[in-house]
């Protein structure tokens, strides 16, 4: 279980709080989508996570253990990959070969696999490949060490369309009852069908917090040119259809959940989304 | 159970895993230290057409001048090993990298210091001796007394230009070469501290930078202290040649306090470093 615990942060005295009293329980199993606007506090927490930044007030707890102080063995569960990286200068298999020696669960043979879907192959020299050929290696390798917990910030960003695919099909591949990932992102529809979880910040709070079926039993999501259909419903925004609207759930019917439109309206109306649901958010402030 | 501040095994795949990643860098590190190294020694000779090499000399011309300079080269390549210490928090990129790595503190710690200090040490003098062999080629070629040209004693290097057979070296000689090592030794200290302190950028030149006002700002209030508490009189040094054990011996247990100290300090403050500079 990752725990974070009422963790606040700013990056100077000065400025403003990033983030303020967070709270947050993530369970294993679970592909959590991180979702919020720019400057709502998204990198700040994985990098708190992750142990890279320290929290002016709070903890992010693993297995009871603070991520902060960076202990080997805890370290050796979470791995970030975050928007901005380096990859040394040397060959693919001898970077593989190096780092991996560090993760004890570490697999060069799970690698070169997750290579394949993003169609890399051979030993090139990590300095000569593109940045978004770089993403796919640093991912891969990711992935090969089997951490439990896994933080990817902007994962699709630099991808190219077969990119963003093979990306979905090795997030989707590779989830285990025992693992968290948590993919922070403001390119929802790079996403959508992967997240089991879906967490919604802003202005340095959570304001949505809630499983995929849990919205699917709640809530439809559909596209409609019925201008009545569209005034009723919890929210409607244009589209080529007419309208994209969500509706209450009342007949029990699932359909496929529309981030943006999810993301749009918890930015606007938090209240309004929140109230659909029976209960409160486990730990919304 | 690994003890979470130091397991052999986790320590050596560190260190091979940081020697393979910055290989090219530290390779290049050697070459400057050595190349500085032939400057020093085959550019004299060279510059003066070898007339400094005759026959009715006791010693080898080269043996003080390379001594000398052994100990402003150290100086030199401690600061800037110490500048390296903490050099792989830049770019940006890879602070995550480095912080979140599965080995302990210390254990990347003493990776850093094996490598920036005792690994410096050992190119460094490695390249001295290399250096004053291929002088000794070159003078034997092309000096008229070839002869006079010899390869440098250990303890000429080592010494730091104590200009005396190995037998006669008593205590001063000994405290007063402690106590070049321990300034050397705490130049290390200082700009590894610099390096962690300003890892953004340019770690280097503001160490340096800080090192001048704070050397300004203590040489005022000596002067000011000297002044309020002694008036008027004239400040005139005096040797004393019975003090000289006692300033070498302080001189050598200041140094490695500050050493020590300043090391420590840097711990410290690695330990409490983020991906992103907040001092």
């Amino acid at each position: 279980m990752l725990e974070i615990n009422n963790v606040s942060y700013a990056y100077s005295r000065k400025a403003p709080k990033v983030l303020d009293g967070f709270s947050l329980s993530l369970a294993e199993g679970g592909v959590y989508g991180l979702l919020g606007p720019n400057g709502a506090g998204k990198s700040t927490l994985l990098n708190i996570i992750a142990g890279a930044l320290t929290p002016a007030t709070g903890s992010v707890k693993y297995d009871g253990v603070n991520t902060r102080l960076r202990l080997p063995d805890t370290m050796a569960e979470i791995f970030i990959v975050p928007e901005e990286f380096n990859l040394p200068a040397m060959t693919l298999l001898n970077y593989a070969r190096r780092y991996g020696a560090l993760y004890p669960r570490f697999s060069l043979e799970r690698m070169l696999d997750h290579l394949k879907t993003f169609e890399i192959t051979g030993n090139p020299r990590l300095d000569a490949l593109s940045m978004g050929q770089k993403k796919k290696v640093f991912m891969s390798f990711a992935m090969a060490c089997d951490t439990r917990i896994l933080l990817m910030d902007e994962p699709t960003n630099g991808l190219d369309i077969p990119g963003k695919a093979a990306f979905r099909r090795f997030v989707a591949q590779n989830m285990a009852d025992d693992r968290i990932f948590i993919i922070s992102t403001h390119q929802v529809r790079d996403i959508d069908r992967l997240l089991d979880h879906i967490i919604i910040m802003d202005r340095h709070r959570v304001i949505f917090n809630r499983s995929v079926a849990d919205i699917q039993s709640r809530l439809i999501f559909t596209e409609t040119n019925n201008r009545d259909i569209a005034n009723s419903a919890i929210h409607a925004i244009p589209s080529i259809a007419g309208a994209s609207v969500i509706l209450p759930n009342t007949d029990n019917s699932e359909t496929a959940i529309n981030l943006e439109l999810l993301f749009d309206l918890a930015l606007r109306k938090p209240d309004t989304l929140n109230s659909m649901f029976n209960d409160k958010n486990d730990n919304e402030l | 159970m690994k003890s979470p501040t130091f397991d052999t095994t986790r320590f050596s795949k560190y260190f091979t895993c940081y020697t393979a990643t910055n290989s090219r860098r530290l390779w290049l590190y050697a070459a400057i230290i050595l190349i500085t190294w032939l400057l020093v020694c085959i550019l004299p000779p060279v510059m003066t057409l070898f007339s400094s090499y005759s026959c009715d000399l006791p010693a080898d011309p080269a043996w003080e001048t390379e001594g000398t300079w052994a100990f402003l080269l150290l100086m030199l390549f401690t600061g800037l090993s110490g500048a390296m210490f903490y050099s792989s928090f830049n770019p940006r990129g890879a602070r995550v990298q480095v912080l979140t790595a599965p080995a302990s503190s210390f254990e990347k710690f003493l990776t850093w210091f094996i490598i920036y200090f005792f690994g410096m040490i050992a190119v460094f003098y490695a390249s001295a001796f290399i250096a004053d062999l291929i002088r000794v080629g070159v003078v034997k070629a092309f000096a008229a007394c070839p002869s006079t040209a010899r390869p440098i004693p250990a303890l000429e290097i080592f010494g730091l230009a104590i200009d005396k057979p190995f037998d006669q070296i008593n205590a001063p000689d000994v405290l007063q070469w402690i106590g070049f090592y321990g300034l050397a030794l705490s130049n290390f200290a200082i700009f590894a501290l610099g390096s962690i302190v300003f890892y953004a950028k340019n770690a280097f030149i503001k160490t340096i930078g800080c090192l001048v006002a704070l050397n300004a700002a203590l040489s005022y209030i000596a002067f000011a202290s000297f002044k309020v508490f002694f008036g008027n009189s004239s400040f005139e040094p005096r040797f004393d040649p019975e003090v000289t054990i006692t300033s070498n011996c302080t001189l050598a247990a200041i140094s490695i306090i500050v050493f020590a100290f300043l090391l420590w300090l840097g711990y410290r403050r690695f330990k409490e470093a983020d991906i992103v500079n907040r001092w």
